[in-house]
């Protein structure tokens, strides 16, 4: 009878380890995708900054914007150290939604839109924007691995033992009132 | 189902033991055969057993496996390179001057950021006159992808972004490393049968001599029996590494992406350009070196278009999936 609880015991313990091995192994691994977001988010200020200055002098357009872009930018900033995760994703994606107003008023000058240094612009704008919705997506596809197992029975009963580290990951998304005005949409010709 | 590049690089690497496992065997047998052909009993065929169980013998054998393990070493270190052999290729970096050079850099950073990789392989752009795609490379360090420039020409920025989600699926999924352990044992065991039917056919006095006896005779009989046998053996070993692997790669591209439209628009494009090149009666590859190294991990196999060296044995086993499946597994057959 000991002999048997002694068994239990022991795949009981084996498999907890492993259980915690592989949560923190998903997690980091989230992580890591994460702290590329931070990156790409980064790269992205630096790089409106350079080309919206470059552009000012064109448009008239871009004065406001690169106002609009610096004020979001702190405001996500702020968000990051108080650890305010969904302010700082709405102003980050408000940065996003920019980036796509700029590439349309383009369309307005055809002149300008026909010029290479404006193609490259684009180019570089369209860059930036998908390193960092792919590096969303990454991360997105990585916290849903780590929520899946972290959820699942009986691994969600050991979460509670294991305690705070291990909370779910939150996905990066728009907030639902930006999804709902995105549903809604129609184009305006 | 697409299945986790985790495990499919596992069971890649698997297949990868058992493959190398069978040309040792391969090896074993084709050593044997080079010590039974310089003993000067050779003619003996009775005696062939007992050649092989001699100590020069032996050492013959252990000295063929030793020269076998150095090329596939040099294969692996510098395998990237070799599979640019015979080609001019342009290395692209950041800050092209080349508006179609800049935005592949961009395109292949956004793949490796989307496939979760930490280093951008290296870039090549072909100077040929067919539409392809490959990648080769050992690890994520040393990987190249390459693409040809026509291909580069008539690509959009989608449809690009999806072909160098592909072959970077090829990296990921270590493709290119069992592509790189097959290619070196089977190129070298078919040279070394080519060397070994030449010297029989044209060898010295001593193989003369023995070319009139019972033994001499068999022995061409095997050598021709494995020049025909080898690149079978080869193309099925390539086979059952990987037959689904170009389908994999096409699935992992589309987790890349989301976008399995771009991924069949580029094949299509792809099929077209060869099947005008074949109607027109251009020999497309024949202006390239060294095509049958890259055979293997071409994103397009010319053979399903007809193109190519219909005498390679080797490309009578289809060792890419028709384009009809592949559209299919695309939900996108509407555009053949």
């Amino acid at each position: 009878m000991f002999e048997y609880l002694a068994i239990f015991l022991l795949v009981l313990i084996v498999y907890i380890i492993y259980v915690y091995n592989r949560m923190v192994a998903l997690r980091e691994a989230a992580r890591n995708d994460y702290r590329q977001i931070d990156i790409q988010l980064d790269r992205r200020f630096k790089v409106f900054e350079q080309l919206i200055g470059a552009v000012n002098k064109y448009l008239d357009y871009e004065k406001t914007v690169l106002k609009d872009v610096v004020a979001l930018r702190t405001q996500a900033q702020t968000a990051k150290s108080t650890g305010d995760e969904k302010n700082r994703m709405q102003a980050e994606n408000a940065i996003s939604k920019i980036a796509g107003g700029i590439n349309v008023a383009f369309e307005a000058y055809p002149e300008l839109k026909s010029s290479q240094n404006v193609l490259q612009f684009q180019e570089e704008v369209v860059h930036t924007e998908n390193k960092l919705s792919f590096a969303k997506q990454a991360y997105n596809d990585r916290s849903e691995q780590y929520n899946a197992y972290v959820l699942s029975f009986p691994v969600n009963l050991l979460v509670g033992v294991f305690g705070e580290g291990f909370k779910q990951l939150v996905y990066w998304q728009l907030s639902s009132e930006e999804s709902a005005k995105r549903e809604q949409y129609t184009a305006k010709l | 189902m697409v299945a986790n590049w985790r495990e499919i690089a596992r069971v890649n690497r698997k297949k990868t033991h058992y493959v190398i496992l069978s040309f040792v065997v391969i090896y074993l047998f084709l050593g044997a055969f080079i010590a039974i052909l310089f003993s000067p009993y050779a003619y003996n065929v009775d005696l062939w057993p007992s050649i092989v169980m001699l100590e020069s013998s032996i050492n013959i054998i252990s000295g063929f496996m030793l020269f076998a393990i150095v090329c596939v070493l040099f294969s692996v270190l510098f395998g990237a390179k070799f599979s640019l052999s015979g080609l001019t290729a342009e290395l692209i970096t950041e800050g092209q001057q080349d508006k179609q050079c800049r935005q592949l850099f961009h395109v292949v950073e956004e793949m490796r950021i989307a496939s979760g990789m930490r280093i951008n392989p290296k870039i090549y752009v072909i100077s040929a006159d067919y539409m392809n795609a490959f990648a080769a490379g050992w690890s994520e360090k040393d990987a190249i992808v390459a693409i040809t420039r026509p291909l580069l020409d008539v690509l959009s920025r989608e449809e690009l972004q999806a072909v160098m989600a592909h072959e970077l699926a090829h990296i990921q999924h270590a493709d290119t490393r069992v592509l790189t352990v097959v290619s070196t044992l089977s190129g070298l065991a078919v040279w070394v049968v080519d060397c070994l039917f030449r010297s029989v056919l044209y060898g010295g006095s001593s193989r003369r001599r023995s070319n009139n006896q019972r033994g001499g005779g068999l022995a061409l009989v095997v050598i021709i029996a494995l020049r025909v046998l080898l690149p079978i053996i080869t193309a099925l070993l390539v086979m059952y590494v990987s037959r689904s692997r170009e389908m994999m790669a096409d699935a992992g591209c589309v987790k890349m992406t989301r976008n399995g439209r771009a991924l069949a628009q580029a094949l299509v494009k792809i099929h077209q350009s060869h099947k005008t090149a074949k109607l027109n009666k251009e020999q497309p590859y024949s202006s390239t070196m060294h095509n049958s190294l890259r055979s293997m991990s071409f994103m397009y196999s010319p053979a399903e278009a007809g193109v190519g060296d219909s005498w390679d044995i080797a490309s009578w086993f289809s060792t890419h999936p028709s384009l009809a499946e592949r559209l299919k597994a695309l939900n996108a057959e509407d555009l053949l």
